[in-house]
C-alpha cells in the first residue's frame, strides 16, 4: 500500500434531485466525486458510488462501496497497481 | 418428406423436389414450424422471399435446444459447423476481458442468425450467449451452402442481413462515441422496439418481452449499472417507457426517438415504418 494520505470531504451533490456526497482526496488533490445512492437504487441504496471519477480512476464507476473506508481501500489499492 | 407436413396458413406451397435435408426429424415438426415462421419473418422484413424459399428454409434446421439464461450458444474463437437461429428468447452477442468485462455487441431476437458469418469466416470473433431462457435452432454450414446455390434470391437475404447487421453497428458505434447516456438508452430501447415490430414479436404499442437484467443493458450500452438505472429513471419520469416485470412498454414513442436521436432507417426494415 502506498503513503498517500485519502481524506474525504463533504458535499451535496445535483444527480436526479440532491444527493450527499463525498470529494475524494489524495494527498489534498481532488481524484473522485462520490454520492451515496437513494432508495431508487434497490439493493444498492446507502452504498457509496463513484459520480465522477478522475484519470487512472475512471472505471471506479464500475463500483459501489458501503462505506467510505471501503472506497479509500480501494483507491489505494488501484493507485498501487495503476 | 415435406409432403407429409401440414403447413400452417399462408404457406401452403409445393417444397422443393431437388434440396434435400441432410436431418429430418419429424418429431420436430412443431418447432421446426415456429422456427420457419421466425426466420422467414426476420428475411422477409428485409428482401422478398417466393414460397418456395420460405419452404426450403423449413427442413434447413437440423436440432433444435432449449437453453437457459446466461448459457454460451458459441464460444468466441471457436470454429462451429453450424450457425444459430433465434427460435424464443432472448440472446447477443458478446465480447469479455479476462478481468470480466464484458461488451454485449448486438442482441438477438427470434428469427435473428446469430453467428452466419460463420459459416464463411469459420471462426468466430465473439461469443454468443442467452440472455433470457430460450430456444435455439441449429442450421448446419453445408445446409446453407446448399440453400445458397438452389436460391440465390435466399443466398441474396442472408447476404443482406448480414449487411444490416454492419449498419446496426455502426448505429451502435455512433452511439458509444457520440450520444450522452440518455440519448443512448433512448436509442437502444427505439431499436429493439422497431426489430420486435418488424418480425411480428408485437404490434404497435404493445409491451415487449424484455427479460434482460440491467446489468445486460448496461453492458450493451457502455454505462455502468448504477448509470443505467438512473437514466432509466430520466426516462420513466418523463413518461416515456416502462419497465416492469420483464415488460417493456413504450408510452410515448415521438419523445422516446427524438430523445435517442433515433431514425429507423439504418435497420433497413421494409414493412416498419414507425
Amino acid at each position: 500500500m502506498s503513503n498517500q494520505e485519502i481524506t474525504f470531504a463533504p458535499i451535496k451533490v445535483r444527480v436526479a434531485g440532491q444527493a450527499e456526497g463525498q470529494l475524494a482526496l489524495v494527498d489534498d488533490t481532488l481524484v473522485a466525486v462520490l454520492v451515496k445512492l437513494d432508495d431508487s437504487h434497490g439493493e444498492l441504496s446507502g452504498r457509496w458510488y463513484a459520480e465522477a471519477a478522475f484519470n487512472s480512476l475512471e472505471r471506479m464507476d464500475e463500483m459501489t462501496f458501503q462505506t467510505l473506508d471501503e472506497a479509500a481501500n480501494w483507491i489505494k489499492s488501484w493507485l498501487d497497481k495503476h | 418428406m415435406q409432403a407429409s407436413v401440414d403447413l400452417p396458413a399462408g404457406l401452403a406451397g409445393e417444397a422443393s423436389e431437388t434440396y434435400q435435408p441432410r436431418v429430418w426429424n419429424p418429431l420436430n415438426n412443431v418447432v421446426v414450424f415456429r422456427f420457419m415462421h421466425v426466420l422467414s419473418r426476420k428475411l422477409k422484413a428485409l428482401h422478398s422471399l417466393p414460397e418456395e424459399e420460405e419452404l426450403a428454409l423449413i427442413p434447413a434446421i437440423s436440432e433444435t435446444l432449449e437453453v437457459e439464461r446466461g448459457d454460451e450458444i458459441a464460444a468466441d474463437g471457436s470454429h462451429p459447423n453450424h450457425s444459430t437461429v433465434i427460435i424464443k428468447g432472448i440472446a447477443c452477442r458478446c465480447k469479455l476481458f479476462e478481468d470480466g468485462r464484458r461488451q454485449i455487441l448486438s442482441l438477438q431476437y427470434p428469427g435473428d442468425i446469430t453467428d452466419l458469418y460463420s459459416y464463411v469466416m469459420k471462426r468466430l470473433d465473439h461469443g454468443v450467449a442467452t440472455l433470457t431462457p430460450a430456444t435455439i435452432g441449429k442450421i448446419p454450414h453445408e445446409t446453407i451452402a446448399a440453400l445458397c446455390v438452389q436460391y440465390p434470391n435466399l443466398a441474396y437475404a442472408l447476404w443482406r442481413d448480414s449487411l444490416v447487421d454492419m449498419s446496426k453497428l455502426h448505429a451502435t458505434l455512433m452511439s458509444l462515441g457520440t450520444r450522452s447516456s440518455k440519448e443512448r438508452l433512448a436509442h437502444f430501447l427505439a431499436e429493439q422496439y422497431v426489430r420486435m415490430l418488424a418480425v411480428g414479436l408485437i404490434h404497435e404499442g404493445q409491451p415487449m418481452d424484455f427479460g434482460i437484467t440491467q446489468q445486460d443493458l448496461a453492458d450493451a450500452i457502455g454505462l455502468s449499472l448504477v448509470h443505467v438505472n438512473k437514466t432509466l429513471a430520466k426516462l420513466k419520469d418523463e413518461g416515456l417507457m416502462s419497465w416492469n416485470r420483464n415488460q417493456l412498454k413504450i408510452l410515448n414513442w415521438e419523445a422516446l426517438k427524438k430523445a435517442g436521436l433515433f431514425d429507423q432507417s439504418y435497420l433497413h426494415f421494409r414493412n416498419v415504418n414507425v
